[in-house]
């Protein structure tokens, strides 16, 4: 690969130097194009507005933006919904903000749906039996059609993280008896079993 | 003031080649861009263009409703241009219009060349423009504005993009036209561009000039849209400079 010296060099932005969309970083012969960049007509441009930063070693330019769009969640990442609808077989959740790679309450909120073959790795007869309208949950994006995305909840780490009581409203608290987790209403004394409920019941902080 | 003019001048441009606010003839208005001025926008952009006031908001990339207007392969960009009852001279009956309507669509399709929209399927990303006051080229403020706005709430963008009209009033051809010059001149050409990869993404004309004139407005025009995109640039830096 080409190594752009002297004047060449100068003409381009220097490591951590910000940039606005449209911007020349460098030329496609000395680096390619990373993240928040795309090259064209032999340059390399920038996309966001940010700082360059270069890899020596792979030779990839990028920038590192200023301000991210906090509204995209991709497949992988962990989000934090309320179930806002529930069928036989699928639920419908609103989808608030996302906890993992990066914790973000989103400014505008997205539609998911959970399907019966994604809530456990056990059988389960009816999602009304799973999950209760009003249940905030941990889950997983796995994908994403016209409808909105696709959502599971297997795993120990996945399934509901709070719960209100269906009968006076009240926060229930998890009671672990054997192997059996259930939820239990402290106002009402009222116990719920059966819930997917996510290791971390009660305890994961949702958004500061 | 030029705008609160409801007869025809005489003249437009005096025997000094200066204009009814007393600019010559290939002088813009002063510019000011702020970036972020509102909270819960994902982006936002306030620019006072001579006497025009225009405040920019932009949400999204977000969840589109109703859904059927989802497009799979992209993101649909919705754009809404809507003047105050109070930005005119006279008051404006508010909500949209005819007017309000084409100049919704055509900045829409200025903007929607720099945008890489193909990497927000099934999305919406919503551009509000509220026009506070109204002093003539509202249209091309609207997108010099709408460009930072789009910068500003992270949205990755081939290149900025500048606006500028220019136009035949006296029968000489001019940067920048007011509202009595637009309503009273010969012809208004309104150009928007994105300066680096130098292509053209809006271009109007109202009335008429001989070719010549047409390529004298545009050269203009262009040298005018570099100028802006430095004082678009120079608004973003200040916005994020640590």
């Amino acid at each position: 690969m080409k190594k752009l010296k002297g004047d060449e060099m100068s003409k381009y932005p220097k490591i951590g130097e910000l940039v606005v969309p449209g911007q020349k970083i460098s030329s496609i012969e000395a680096f390619s194009p990373g993240k928040n960049a795309y090259r064209e007509n032999g340059y390399v441009y920038s996309a966001t507005v940010g700082n360059v930063l270069k890899d020596m070693k792979k030779r990839v330019i990028w920038v590192y933006p200023r301000k991210e769009n906090p509204n995209l969640t991709a497949t992988g990442d962990i989000v934090i919904g309320q179930v806002v609808d529930i069928k036989e077989k699928t639920a419908r959740v609103k989808i608030i903000g996302k906890i993992k790679p990066k914790r973000v309450l989103f400014k505008n909120t997205f539609t998911g749906e959970i399907y019966i073959a994604n809530t456990s790795k056990e059988y389960v007869e009816s999602m009304i039996q799973i999950f209760g309208v009003g249940d905030m949950i941990k889950c997983k994006v796995v994908g994403s059609t016209s409808y909105g995305l696709i959502l599971e909840t297997k795993g120990e780490n996945l399934g509901v993280v709070y719960s209100k009581c269906t009968n006076c409203g009240a926060s229930l608290k998890l009671k672990v008896k054997g192997k059996e987790k259930i939820l239990y209403c402290y106002g009402c004394h009222k116990t719920f079993r059966g819930k997917k409920i996510a290791s971390d019941y009660g305890r994961t902080v949702l958004f500061k | 003031m030029s705008y609160l003019l409801k007869e025809k001048p005489k003249k437009l441009i005096n025997e000094n080649g200066l204009r009814l606010d007393g600019r010559k003839r290939l002088e813009l208005r002063p510019i000011k861009l702020k970036v972020g001025t509102l909270k819960n926008a994902n982006g936002s952009a306030y620019i006072e263009w001579g006497r025009n006031k225009i405040i920019v908001a932009v949400y999204g990339p977000r969840e589109i409703h109703p859904k059927h207007m989802a497009l799979p392969t992209e993101a649909r960009l919705r754009c809404r241009y809507s003047m105050a009852a109070f930005s005119t001279p006279e008051r404006k009956r508010p909500g949209p219009d005819r007017r309000s309507i084409e100049l919704s669509k055509v900045i829409k399709e200025a903007l929607k060349p720099a945008l890489f929209l193909e990497r927000f399927p099934k999305t919406a990303i919503d551009v509000f423009i509220e026009v506070l006051e109204s002093e003539g080229g509202t249209r091309v403020a609207s997108i010099t504005a709408a460009s930072i706005a789009l910068a500003d709430a992270g949205i990755p963008m081939r290149d900025l993009v500048a606006a500028c009209a220019a136009g035949k009033v006296d029968g000489q051809i001019v940067l920048d036209l007011n509202s009595a010059e637009d309503m009273y001149g010969e012809a208004d050409l309104p150009i928007a561009m994105m300066p680096r990869k130098k292509e053209i993404t809006l271009i109007q004309m109202d009335g008429k000039m001989s070719i010549d004139e047409f390529n004298e407005s545009l050269k203009i025009c262009i040298d005018a849209c570099d100028k802006i995109y430095e004082v678009q640039r120079k608004a973003l830096i200040e916005k994020f400079k640590v």
